[in-house]
């Protein structure tokens, strides 16, 4: 443009031999063109406006405005932005706007405008229509596109992150039908080579569809022979689309390798067809299940073989005497893929106590497993040979180390049946819950390191006195950690639910806290458990060596035994006197004379007339004259305090048997 | 090792008196020891006074201990005063079976 000068005036060509008119040219130019008189109404229109809008000239000019042809808000819209443009700079372009037609429809269309100023200087405005019928629908169909995106992107991470077919289902049944512009859409596993909706029995509508589909030969047949289009308007599915005469859907296999493992379908209303993007977007999603149906199928073919190793690594079988009883329970975690490393296991050892241990090995799936089986293998054999619950803690503590097992937690406790001592000790692990008789709660504290890196010094035995009817619980923290609680507020519930259950035997109390537990909520991990309840028994039974040291041991199982009857103290000491005479008697002379190893049984029965059937025997022979010496008062004792008095000496042994009648003192 | 079954307990009432309490229980395991124990004990004194309140377990073998005391110590001219609760383990034997020789004073 350099060295032009614009001021010179632009040559025009010389049209003098053109013979289009300019009254043709307006009338029937490609667009429409509008004038509005400084009055407001128009003065003039060409006729492919006229044609565009349809209403007839006349009805036009002179007795509208132009303005009085834009829809509702257009003509807000023109009165406040556009005439004052047109006022105001004289012109504006390319405005969308949507004329309304002489049959009330829409006609999108671009608007130009010009003012000119007249010889008596009036603003007149002349505007040029452009129909944009097409552009629009193409906007629209942009529009649309966009959405079904934005929706395949939802789709797509939430078919990512279902952790169930039936998550799958949902999620195709709530974002499919706008992904795929369709009326529904829903995904049908194949379920033994039956096709079945994952989700269909948690929702209706179109689900219903669903179901109805997937006993229809035709997705039956998309199912197995790949991609398939086909009407449906037979009766089955009509009953379940009310007052919809057809359905047009399409189904598009779900292949895992070459096996068909489900299908996905999408339905259109006859009427609205579905778009051509439609069957290309359901392939796609129809990849993105089959890759998810397989993960959940690998997932939860490693749950399975964790969950079996960790089973065969667990004991099958409980390990008590009578007069405890003992149950376990246990139970996967309920969200999580891979099963945890919680153990246990229950021991009677030599000397008639009985022993349990619970542990946690930290982490997941196989390995963890594997790690929990190498522990209970340990402590199986490190427990008899320890002195108590925090010896065998501490030698399971040196054997983790040093066979690298990693961080794991453990709680072991061990009773003396006959005192009813229960001895403790742990290693990082939550408390043991003890449900006494007496209809209290208490946790068992005594906090220690848990089962990580060398052992820094020597943990301790703590103890209780357990009398019969009591009850202990021992857990892993998965019971109290359900739902991400804080551990306080999961061990009062612990306590509350457990409470409620006491009375129950140590195996339908385990079910049925886990069945309470679990009902308020899945659990986040693993839980095992052992609940182990010290039985009353009607019936004493106590042998020992005879040695004078055992007659303490004899004095504390009766004692134990007495008050757990509430049997007066008063008959008490007679009791003790009595069996304390002839266990005496049994140890002294029986045994002296032979110098053999002798054995020494006490055997007391309580009859429901409040009596005491007592039994001492011993496998000696007395050697002295039974009626002088130490052993004359003894006898004589017995005659004086007891009842049916019986002395049976044979070849074996001896056997003294006696009656008390007793009083009972409801406990306190 | 466990602890002992009953502890002594010895007082000087007079100078040549003394009260000796046993706490504890008594059976076949430890009378011998505590018969020792005792004649230890109370030796240079002429009266003594076996306190048996707080024996929570007596039988024949603690009579038998008692007897055996007083034999020893009557023989050197001493005197021995049994005393318990009657409605205590010791009280209990004691009314039943009194070792002879020995003044028993049950409260």
């Amino acid at each position: 443009m350099i060295g032009a000068d614009r001021s010179e005036p632009e040559a025009w060509p010389d049209l003098s031999g053109y013979t289009e008119s300019a009254e043709d040219l307006y009338e029937n130019a490609p667009c429409g063109y509008v004038t509005n008189e400084a009055s407001g109404h128009i003065g003039r229109v060409n006729r492919r406006f006229v044609d565009l809008v349809g209403y007839r000239a006349t009805e036009l000019v002179g007795r509208r405005r132009f303005s009085e042809l834009l829809t509702k808000p257009g003509r807000v819209f023109y009165e406040t932005h556009l005439r004052p443009l047109l006022d105001n700079v004289g012109a504006f372009t390319e405005m969308a706007l949507d004329l309304v037609a002489a049959d009330g429809t829409r006609r999108p269309v671009l608007v130009n405008a010009a003012t000119h100023v007249d010889d008596l200087g009036r603003s007149i405005y002349r505007f040029v229509i452009v129909d944009a019928r097409e552009r629009r629908a193409y906007e629209q169909e942009l529009l649309a596109e966009r959405r079904s995106a934005e929706r395949l992107a939802e789709l797509s991470a939430t078919i990512l992150q279902a952790d169930s077919s039936a998550a799958l289902a949902n999620a195709v049944a709530e974002l499919g039908p706008a992904v795929f512009a369709a009326r529904f859409a829903a995904v049908l596993f194949s379920d033994g080579g039956e096709l079945r909706d994952p989700a269909a029995s948690e929702m209706v509508g179109d689900a219903e569809i669903a179901s109805a589909l997937a006993g229809r030969g035709e997705v039956l047949d998309a199912y197995r022979f790949g991609r398939a289009s086909f009407d449906v308007a037979s009766c089955e599915v009509e009953s379940c689309i009310e007052g919809e005469a057809r359905q047009t859907v399409w189904a598009v296999p779900l292949r895992e390798a070459r096996t068909i493992i489900g299908v996905l379908v999408a339905g259109y209303d006859g009427e609205r067809a579905a778009p051509a993007r439609a069957p290309r977007l359901m392939e796609f999603v129809a990849l993105q299940l089959a890759v998810a149906a397989h993960r959940l199928t690998l997932q939860a073919q490693q749950r399975a073989i964790s969950l079996q190793l960790q089973q065969a690594l667990l004991p099958r079988t409980i390990n008590s005497i009578p007069s405890v009883d003992v149950a376990a329970g246990y139970r996967p975690a309920t969200a999580s893929v891979e099963v945890g490393g919680d153990w246990h296991d229950t021991y009677v050892f030599d000397d008639g106590r009985v022993g349990w241990v619970i542990g946690d090995v930290v982490g997941h799936g196989i390995e963890a497993a594997a790690v929990m089986g190498s522990l209970r293998s340990a402590f199986g054999a490190l427990a008899p040979l320890a002195s108590g619950p925090a010896d065998a803690l501490d030698k399971l503590h040196d054997f983790a180390h040093t066979s690298g097992c990693d961080f794991s937690t453990a709680c072991c406790a061990m009773l003396d049946p006959v005192t009813g001592e229960l001895r403790y000790a742990y290693a990082g692990h939550p408390p043991i819950l003890l449900l006494g008789a007496d209809g209290t709660t208490t946790f068992l504290d005594g906090a220690a390191a848990p089962l990580y890196g060398p052992r820094h010094r020597p943990r301790t035995d703590r103890s209780v006195t357990l009398a019969a009817g009591d009850a202990v619980l021992l857990y892993t923290d998965g019971l109290v950690e359900q739902g991400r609680r804080c551990i306080s507020d999961g061990l009062t519930r612990l306590a509350r639910c457990a409470d409620q259950l006491r009375q129950l035997s140590a195996d339908r109390f385990t079910h049925q806290l886990l069945e309470t537990l679990a009902a308020e909520g899945p659990f986040g991990d693993d839980v095992a458990l052992l609940c182990c309840r010290l039985v009353a028994h009607e019936r004493l039974c106590i042998g020992r060596p005879a040695e004078p040291t055992a007659l303490r041991d004899i004095r504390q199982a009766l004692r134990w035994w007495c008050r757990h009857r509430s049997i007066s103290d008063a008959d008490q000491q007679t009791l003790q006197l009595l069996v304390g005479e002839l266990a005496t008697n049994s140890i002294e002379h029986g045994h002296r004379a032979t110098d053999a190893a002798g054995e020494i049984m006490v055997e007391l029965t309580l009859t429901n007339d409040d009596t005491v059937h007592a039994r001492v025997e011993d496998n000696g022979r007395w050697h002295d004259a039974p009626t002088t010496g130490r052993r004359g008062w003894g006898l004589r004792l017995l005659r004086h305090m007891g009842h049916d008095v019986r002395i049976d000496r044979t070849a074996i042994g001896t056997r003294v048997s006696f009656t008390v009648p007793v009083r009972r003192v409801p406990p306190r | 090792m466990t602890a002992p079954l009953a502890d002594l307990r010895l007082h000087h009432t007079a100078i040549d008196a003394i009260r000796v309490e046993i706490d504890g229980e008594i059976d076949l395991s430890n009378a011998d020891q505590l018969r020792e124990r005792i004649t230890a004990g109370v030796d240079g004194a002429r009266r003594v006074v076996l306190d048996c309140t707080d024996v929570r377990y007596m039988d024949s073998t603690g009579v038998r201990l008692i007897h055996d005391l007083a034999n020893n110590l009557t023989t050197n001219g001493f005197e021995l005063v049994v005393t318990a609760p009657a409605a205590s383990p010791a009280g209990l034997i004691l009314a039943i079976a009194p070792p002879s020789g020995v003044a028993v004073e049950l409260s």
